[in-house]
C-alpha cells in the first residue's frame, strides 16, 4: 500500500497537549483551550507563528548591521587602544598566520548567522507562497537551523571571557564593544525566530493541495 | 487498519479541552521587538555618524612606524585620531597616511597645524620619545592658530622643539655661519638655560644663516631692543694683543654649543649721563616677537658699544707689519678706538718703493662720547668736510699712526695713534678713498735708530780725542813746557822746607827748654 490517506491533527480536530501528551478532541477553534489534565494551553499550530517569526527575523536583520560594523572588542595595550570588529578580527587572525582559527571564526560569526537569516527568510517566504517544493528538505533545513543556533555565540563567548580574564590595568585590558551586544542580540533573535516558526506550516500547503501524497516508505516502515 | 469513520469516531471520544478565558495578547505585540531593534540600530548608527570626525591625509617621507588601524594621532598624549590606511603617493615619493580624526578634535585641522611622527630620539640635549619603544610610534600634533582649515597635511621631518602653547617668544638671530648650533641648542641668560634654538635656515642668497631661538616665559622679558646675543659654543681661546683669553659658558655648552644673551652693559660715562645729555640713549624696551638680532661670535664683540660712526683710513707702513693681525686694535694712548680691517703690500710703480697699506676702521664716537665742551657733549661733525677738518687739525698737531708691540711674548702688534710734535707736516688728500693717514716709524725702529746714532756719536768722540786731546796732552808734558819748570821750582822749595824742619827737630832734641825759654845765646854755649 503506497497511498495513505493523510490525516493531520487539524483535519481530525485533535490536539495533543505539549505538556502531558493527552490528546483532545477540539471541535472548533483552539482559542482559549487548555489541557484538561495539566492545564497547558492547547494549539493546533504554534500560535501566531509567521507573524512572530517575521518580527524576530526583521529585528535580527536590523541588528546584524551594527553587529558587523561596530567593534566587538576593545583591547588597550600600554595606552594604545585597538577596536576590533568581527571582520577585522578575522583578517587579523588570517594575517597573523592562524588561518584555521580565522576560518572557524569567519564561519561561526559571519557565515552562519547570515545563512541562518537567509534560510529562515526562505522558509517563511515558501510558507507564504504555499510552495510545494520538497517539503522534506525544507524541514531538514529547519532542523539544522534550530540545532546550529547556539553555536553562533562563539564570538560573544570569547569576548565575554577575555573581558573577564584580561584586566591588567594600564598594561593590557580588553573590553566588550557595542558590536558584541548587537551580535548577541542577533543570535538570540534568530534562535527565537527559529523557535517560533512552526515547521508543520511547510506541510500545510501539501495537505490542502492534495488529498493524499505519497508517504515515503521509510516513514511508513516505522 | 481501522476505517476513517471508525477513526473519526474514535477521535470524537477523546476528552474535550477546558475552556479558559484567554490572555488578550495582541498578535501585533511581537512587532515591538523589530521596532526596538530598529531604534537601537538607528541609535547606534547615528552615534557612529555623529562621532565620526573628518578624514585627513598626512604625507610622510617614510612610512616607518605607521601602521593602518593602529598608529594614533595624539595631542598632549591624548588620542585624537587613528591612521586608517598607509599608501604610497601617486609619484611614489611620499607615504600618504589617511587619518580619521575624532569629531571633537576637528578644529585641529588648521592651515598651520603640524603633524610629525614621534620616534625615540637621542640628542646632545636629551632623550625623548622613549615611550614609543614599547607603545609603538605615534603621530603627534601641534594645533595651529590660523583661521584657515584644510585636510591635507605634510608631516614635519623633525619634531618641533616646542609646541605652540609653550609660553615665550621667538627671535631671529643673524649670523655669518651656523657654528656648532643645532636645533635644541640651549640659550643662556646669565648662565641659566632659558631657551633653545628651534630652527635655522640658510639665507636665500647663501650669505648668512638665520637662527630662530625661542626664549621661554618669563625670561623673554629680558630680551630687549639692545640685547646682545653671542656664541657661547665650545671654548673660545683667542690670543690677542691683550694676551690669551679663554671664554666658556658652561660645561654642557662646551660639549653641545650654546648661545648666550645679555643686555648691553652701560659704560661708565653713560651710566652717569642723564637721558637729556646723551642723545643716543634709547630706553631699552622689550623686543617684539621675531625681532632680528645680530649673533656675535664672542661676548666681547657683542658687548662692544655699537659704533654708529665709522671712519675708514689707510696707513702706509714702510716697515714689516709682522705681528699685526686683522682685528688688531687701534689705540689712542691705550684707548681702543678702532680696529685693523685689512693688511696688504703695494709697490709704487713710480719709484718701486714698497709699502704695506693697512686699512683701519676708526670709531670716533668712542672718543667723542667722553669729550665735553662747555659742560655739554662735543657735537658730532655735521658733514664730511667738518670731519676731515677736525682730523686735519689733529694731524697738524702731530697725530700719527705708529706700529707698536703689544705683547713681547707673542709678538702681537697694534696700531697706536699718538702725538708726535716733531713729525713732518702732512695734509690729507681729499681725493683718496679711503684717505691715507700719516704714520711714523714704529717704536722698535726708533730704538734701532737711536742705537745707530749712539754708535755714530761714539765714533765722533774717539776721533775728537784722537785729533785734539792727545796733542794737547803731549804739549803739556814736554820738557820745556812751563808746567815742567814750575814743577821743578816747587820741588826745590819743598826740599828747602824739609831741611829747615830737620834743623828745627835737631834743636828741639838737644835743647828742649828752648821752646819755653828761647834759643840760648851763643855765649852760653
Amino acid at each position: 500500500m503506497t497511498n495513505h490517506p493523510v490525516v493531520t491533527g487539524v483535519e481530525a480536530h485533535v490536539i495533543g497537549c505539549h505538556g502531558c501528551g493527552l490528546a483532545h478532541s477540539v471541535a472548533g477553534s483552539d482559542h482559549g483551550m487548555v489541557c484538561r489534565r495539566c492545564g497547558l494551553p492547547l494549539h493546533f499550530r504554534k500560535p501566531d507563528s509567521l507573524n512572530r517569526t517575521w518580527a524576530l527575523l526583521i529585528a535580527a536583520y536590523i541588528l546584524i548591521i551594527p553587529a558587523n560594523l561596530l567593534p566587538v572588542m576593545k583591547s588597550s595595550t600600554l595606552g594604545a587602544t585597538e577596536a576590533d570588529t568581527i571582520i577585522s578580527g578575522v583578517i587579523y587572525l588570517w594575517e597573523s598566520g592562524s588561518e584555521v582559527l580565522s576560518i572557524i571564526l569567519f564561519i561561526a560569526s559571519v557565515l552562519i548567522p547570515v545563512c541562518k537569516l537567509l534560510a529562515m527568510t526562505y522558509l517563511l517566504v515558501s510558507v507564504h507562497q504555499r510552495s510545494l517544493w520538497n517539503p522534506k528538505t525544507r524541514t531538514q533545513i529547519y532542523r539544522v537551523l534550530e540545532a546550529v543556533g547556539r553555536w553562533s555565540m562563539i564570538d560573544v563567548y570569547v569576548a565575554a571571557m577575555l573581558t573577564a580574564l584580561v584586566q591588567f590595568g594600564s598594561i593590557m585590558s580588553i573590553n566588550v564593544g557595542t558590536g558584541a551586544i548587537a551580535f548577541g542580540a542577533v543570535v538570540v533573535l534568530t534562535m527565537l525566530a527559529a523557535e517560533s516558526f512552526d515547521p508543520r506550516l511547510i506541510w500545510e500547503a501539501t495537505d490542502r493541495s492534495e488529498a493524499a501524497i505519497e508517504i515515503p516508505k521509510e516513514n511508513h516502515a516505522v | 487498519m481501522p476505517s476513517d469513520a471508525h477513526r473519526d469516531k474514535e477521535f470524537a471520544n477523546l476528552p474535550q479541552p477546558l475552556s479558559k478565558h484567554p490572555r488578550n495578547w495582541s498578535s501585533r505585540f511581537i512587532w515591538i521587538i523589530p521596532i526596538l531593534a530598529l531604534l537601537v540600530g538607528i541609535g547606534l548608527g547615528v552615534k557612529v555618524f555623529l562621532e565620526r570626525g573628518p578624514i585627513i591625509t598626512i604625507s610622510f617621507k617614510s612610512g616607518e612606524g605607521l601602521e593602518a588601524g593602529k598608529t594614533h594621532v595624539k595631542y598632549k598624549d591624548v588620542i585624537i585620531g587613528v591612521v586608517k590606511t598607509v599608501d604610497l603617493s601617486e609619484n611614489h615619493k611620499d607615504v600618504i597616511a589617511t587619518v580619521a580624526i575624532d569629531k571633537k578634535a576637528a578644529d585641529f585641522l588648521r592651515e598651520d597645524t603640524h603633524f610629525w611622527i614621534v620616534k625615540p630620539r637621542v640628542t646632545a640635549s636629551g632623550v625623548s620619545g622613549l615611550s614609543t619603544l614599547v607603545g609603538g610610534s605615534y603621530i603627534a600634533a601641534d594645533i595651529g592658530q590660523s583661521e584657515e582649515f584644510r585636510k591635507e597635511f605634510v608631516a614635519l621631518e623633525v619634531p618641533p622643539i616646542l609646541t605652540r602653547d609653550t609660553p615665550g617668544r621667538k627671535f631671529v638671530l643673524r649670523a655669518p655661519n651656523l657654528g656648532s648650533h643645532d636645533i635644541g641648542t640651549p640659550v643662556y641668560f646669565r648662565r641659566l638655560t632659558v631657551g633653545e634654538v628651534v630652527a635655522y635656515e640658510l639665507d636665500k642668497d647663501g650669505k648668512g644663516v638665520s637662527i630662530e631661538v625661542f626664549i621661554h616665559a618669563p625670561y623673554d622679558q629680558y630680551v630687549t631692543n639692545d640685547t646682545r646675543f653671542w656664541n657661547a659654543s665650545g671654548i673660545d681661546v683667542s690670543v690677542g694683543a691683550t694676551g690669551i683669553n679663554v671664554q666658556t659658558e658652561s660645561l654642557i655648552s662646551v660639549l653641545a654649543g650654546g648661545i648666550a644673551f645679555e643686555g648691553a652693559a652701560p659704560t661708565y660715562d653713560e651710566a652717569n649721563q642723564t637721558p637729556e645729555t646723551d642723545p643716543n640713549a634709547v630706553a631699552a624696551q622689550e623686543a617684539a616677537t621675531d625681532t632680528v638680532f645680530q649673533l656675535f661670535s664672542t661676548r666681547e664683540l657683542a658687548m662692544k658699544r655699537p659704533d654708529t660712526r665709522v671712519d675708514r683710513y689707510v696707513i702706509h707702513f714702510k716697515q714689516s707689519v709682522r705681528g699685526l693681525s686683522i682685528g688688531a686694535p687701534v689705540e689712542f694712548r691705550g684707548v681702543n678706538i678702532g680696529e685693523v680691517l685689512s693688511i696688504g703690500a703695494v709697490i709704487d710703480p713710480k719709484d718701486f718703493s714698497v709699502a704695506q697699506p693697512v686699512v683701519i676702521n676708526l670709531y670716533p664716537e668712542r672718543m667723542r662720547l667722553r669729550s665735553m665742551a662747555n659742560g655739554k657733549p662735543y657735537p658730532p661733525p655735521k658733514n664730511d668736510d667738518e670731519r676731515s677738518q677736525r682730523y686735519q687739525r689733529m694731524v697738524d698737531r702731530g697725530l700719527r699712526a705708529q706700529l707698536r708691540t703689544g705683547n713681547i711674548l707673542t709678538g702681537q702688534q697694534y696700531i697706536a695713534l699718538d702725538f708726535f710734535p716733531d713729525a713732518p707736516k702732512y695734509t690729507f688728500n681729499p681725493k683718496e678713498k679711503p684717505p691715507q693717514f700719516p704714520s711714523v716709524p714704529g717704536s722698535f725702529d726708533e730704538v734701532e735708530k737711536s742705537l745707530s746714532s749712539i754708535v755714530k756719536n761714539t765714533d765722533k768722540l774717539v776721533k775728537k780725542l784722537d785729533d785734539e786731546t792727545v796733542p794737547g796732552i803731549n804739549k803739556l808734558i814736554a820738557n820745556d813746557s812751563p808746567l815742567q819748570m814750575d814743577l821743578r821750582d816747587t820741588l826745590r822749595e819743598l826740599t828747602k822746607a824739609a831741611a829747615s824742619l830737620k834743623k828745627l827737630a835737631d834743636t828741639l832734641d838737644q835743647q828742649p827748654q828752648s821752646i819755653i825759654f828761647g834759643k840760648p845765646s851763643e855765649e852760653t854755649k
